[in-house]
């Protein structure tokens, strides 16, 4: 984990999430060194930046979800993964559990939802 | 001399024998040889006729009756020659008697033992008295017998009668039952009675079924199965044979039938003797049973039709919901952009009152999400939920709240206005009430006696100055219209009351 900078990768398909996310996840004193739309994108990226939290939503472009992106980061790389998904289906829940979440949001999300959350996982210095 | 001379010619041979003839007594002396003669022949007579009845001593007695002849004709011979001495005659004649006589006693003498063996009269009456002894045992014994006879079939009168009767009630329950009954051969399975009700059962005379095999007039989809289990009611394996078959009726359509058979064994041995059994016509229960299955399969069909299309319909409600949450999420995501480029405070507040009732409306979406039949949900956790998220974004961690909710299914309609209700409410609270940032906000839904619903937000803060819905400040004038609109769509009522803190209730007729 001290490897891990203390980046935040967003992994979402749609663009304005992202962008939301982002400007709340860097009011909290955060950089966000990117994003993706698909799972393998996702993957590239945390190779890439070494992140130490990863913003994961459950449905995104192309055939692979959230959790197998997920997984494959856990695997690689070890960085925590905070789930955003719109659905509470019993599946989707069953499946991000596979994973190893450090909390799952539903959206809309809000933003004490978010802080805390981001504070459990990684601990938010006052910022 | 001729022999005639020397028979008749006293001359000869006798000169000197006829000194008798001169004689006056000589006369009577022929008269009674002449008759003893006559009496003699007279005997000879009687024995000849007497013997001829007797034939066991025949010859005897005819021996006895030459003999007899013989001296009748010496007598003769000896009155003749008083007249002229004849001695050859009477010698030829004496001779011939005397060698009969001699015969004759010969005779007697041989015959004497087997003539004195025969029974005496008195013998034959003692004979006679046991004879009849005997007879009279036997007789007796006979009248007996012939007593015991009768009662005997007496008896035997009263068992057939018994056996008549017994037999006539078993013919009569054997007719005339309203089930089938068959009598056959185990071995064969040939019919060797049947009743109406089988042969009407299958459309026959019951004399048309007599002398067929039963078998034959099951239905061939069933035979084997019958007749494996029949084969184990023959070993002795089962007791009895009850199965649920068809038959072929007489038009060759099946018909539906209950079999008890039972066999019965030849008296002290395991060999069948007859099979004995009761048929059923269950043709309409099983007709019933079938059409009931098939209106069971169809509503089986329908039910899965009707539980695909409801999955359907929950995968597609679970995919709006999901999109309504996705939008609300974008949504947010640009007021957060906007808020971050805004610098008035009160326009960052609007915002920040614009997200909350953002997140009420996602957050009861979410909640119909998480229900079993995603149309309605508790309201009490999902007010817990949203008025705590109000308080922590607040960041007035010295407020406290307490939710009580009486447990209440809502659906959308009633959900949206009643959550939107309780974030302005609260929102408000938390804005106006508290200025030294310390305080305890309650929120109360209940349900009446009467169907109807309160729901009670209060504080213990400053209390307002101005009533809802008055002008005032521009963003508690947009809550306080938001307030009332809702109010109206809930059909509710409201009173606010502000004397220590503020009390809005509103009453609400009934949940949507």
């Amino acid at each position: 984990m001290s490897d891990l900078k203390r980046h935040v990768l967003i992994v979402d398909d749609d663009f304005l999430i992202v962008m939301g996310l982002t400007e709340q996840v860097e009011q909290m004193g955060l950089t966000v060194c990117g994003s993706a739309s698909t799972a393998d994108r996702g993957v590239e990226l945390a190779g890439l930046h070494q992140p130490m939290l990863v913003l994961m939503d459950m449905r995104l472009d192309g055939a692979k979800d959230g959790v197998d992106a997920a997984l494959a980061i856990y695997e690689t790389i070890g960085s925590k993964v905070i789930f955003i998904t719109g659905s509470q289906d019993p599946s989707t829940v069953v499946r991000i559990r596979e994973d190893h979440p450090s909390a799952i949001l539903f959206k809309p999300v809000s933003n004490l939802q978010l802080r805390t959350a981001i504070d459990a996982a990684i601990g938010l210095d006052g910022g | 001399m001729t022999v005639w001379q020397w028979l008749f010619n006293p001359a000869g041979s006798g000169a000197g024998l006829g000194p008798l003839s001169g004689r006056p007594d000589a006369l009577p002396l022929a008269g009674a040889d002449v008759v003893s003669g006559l009496a003699l022949l007279a005997i000879a007579l009687a024995l000849i006729v007497f013997f001829r009845l007797r034939p066991r001593l025949r010859g005897l007695g005819y021996l006895f009756a030459a003999l007899v002849v013989g001296s009748a004709l010496g007598h003769f011979a000896a009155a003749y020659t008083f007249r002229s001495p004849a001695l050859g005659i009477e010698l030829v004649i004496k001779l011939a008697t005397a060698i009969i006589t001699a015969g004759a006693a010969v005779a007697a003498w041989v015959l004497l033992p087997s003539i004195t063996s025969a029974p005496l009269s008195s013998q034959l009456a003692s004979r006679n008295a046991e004879l009849s002894a005997t007879v009279d045992a036997r007789t007796a014994e006979l009248l007996a017998a012939n007593a015991r006879l009768i009662e005997s079939m007496a008896t035997n009168a009263l068992v057939h009668q018994a056996m008549a009767r017994s037999e006539a009630q078993y013919r009569v329950s054997f007719e005339a039952a309203t089930v089938g009954k068959v009598q056959s051969d185990p071995k064969t399975g040939v019919i060797l009675r049947a009743n109406l009700a089988f042969a009407a059962m299958l459309g026959y005379e019951p004399h048309e079924v007599v002398g067929r095999s039963g078998w034959e007039l099951v239905w061939p989809d069933d035979r084997a199965e019958g007749q494996t289990a029949f084969a184990r009611v023959t070993s002795g394996e089962l007791v009895a044979y009850v199965r649920e078959k068809r038959f072929i009726r007489q038009d060759g359509t099946p018909v539906w039938a209950r079999v008890s058979a039972n066999i019965v064994r030849v008296p002290g041995s395991d060999l069948p003797d007859i099979t004995v059994a009761v048929i059923e016509n269950i043709d309409e229960r099983r007709k019933a049973q079938a059409a009931l299955d098939v209106t069971r399969r169809e509503l089986e069909d329908v039910v899965v039709q009707r539980t695909a299309a409801l999955v359907q319909r929950d995968l597609l409600l679970r995919e709006v919901y999901h999109r309504v949450k996705n939008n609300l999420q974008v949504v947010d995501s640009i007021l957060v952009m906007q808020a971050g480029r805004l610098s008035d405070p009160e326009a960052k507040s609007a915002m920040a009152s614009l997200r909350g009732r953002i997140y009420a409306l996602g957050l009861v979406h979410h909640q119909l999400m998480g229900s079993a039949d995603l149309r309605t949900f508790d309201v009490a956790p999902f007010l817990r939920e949203l008025s705590s998220n109000i308080l922590d974004g607040g960041a007035s961690p010295r407020v406290s709240l307490d939710v009580r909710a009486d447990q209440l299914d809502v659906g959308l309609d009633f959900a949206i206005p009643l959550g939107m209700l309780v974030t302005e409410l609260v929102t408000n609270a938390l804005k106006h009430a508290f200025p030294g940032g310390e305080g305890h906000i309650e929120v109360l839904l209940s349900r009446n006696s009467d169907g109807t619903f309160a729901l009670v937000v209060s504080d213990d803060g400053i209390g307002y100055d101005c009533a809802v819905g008055q002008p005032g400040a521009s963003a508690a004038g947009l809550g306080s219209k938001i307030i009332l609109a809702l109010v109206n769509q809930l059909k509710a009522t409201m009173d606010v009351q502000s004397d220590q803190g503020t009390r809005a209730e509103i009453h609400i007729k009934a949940a949507a």
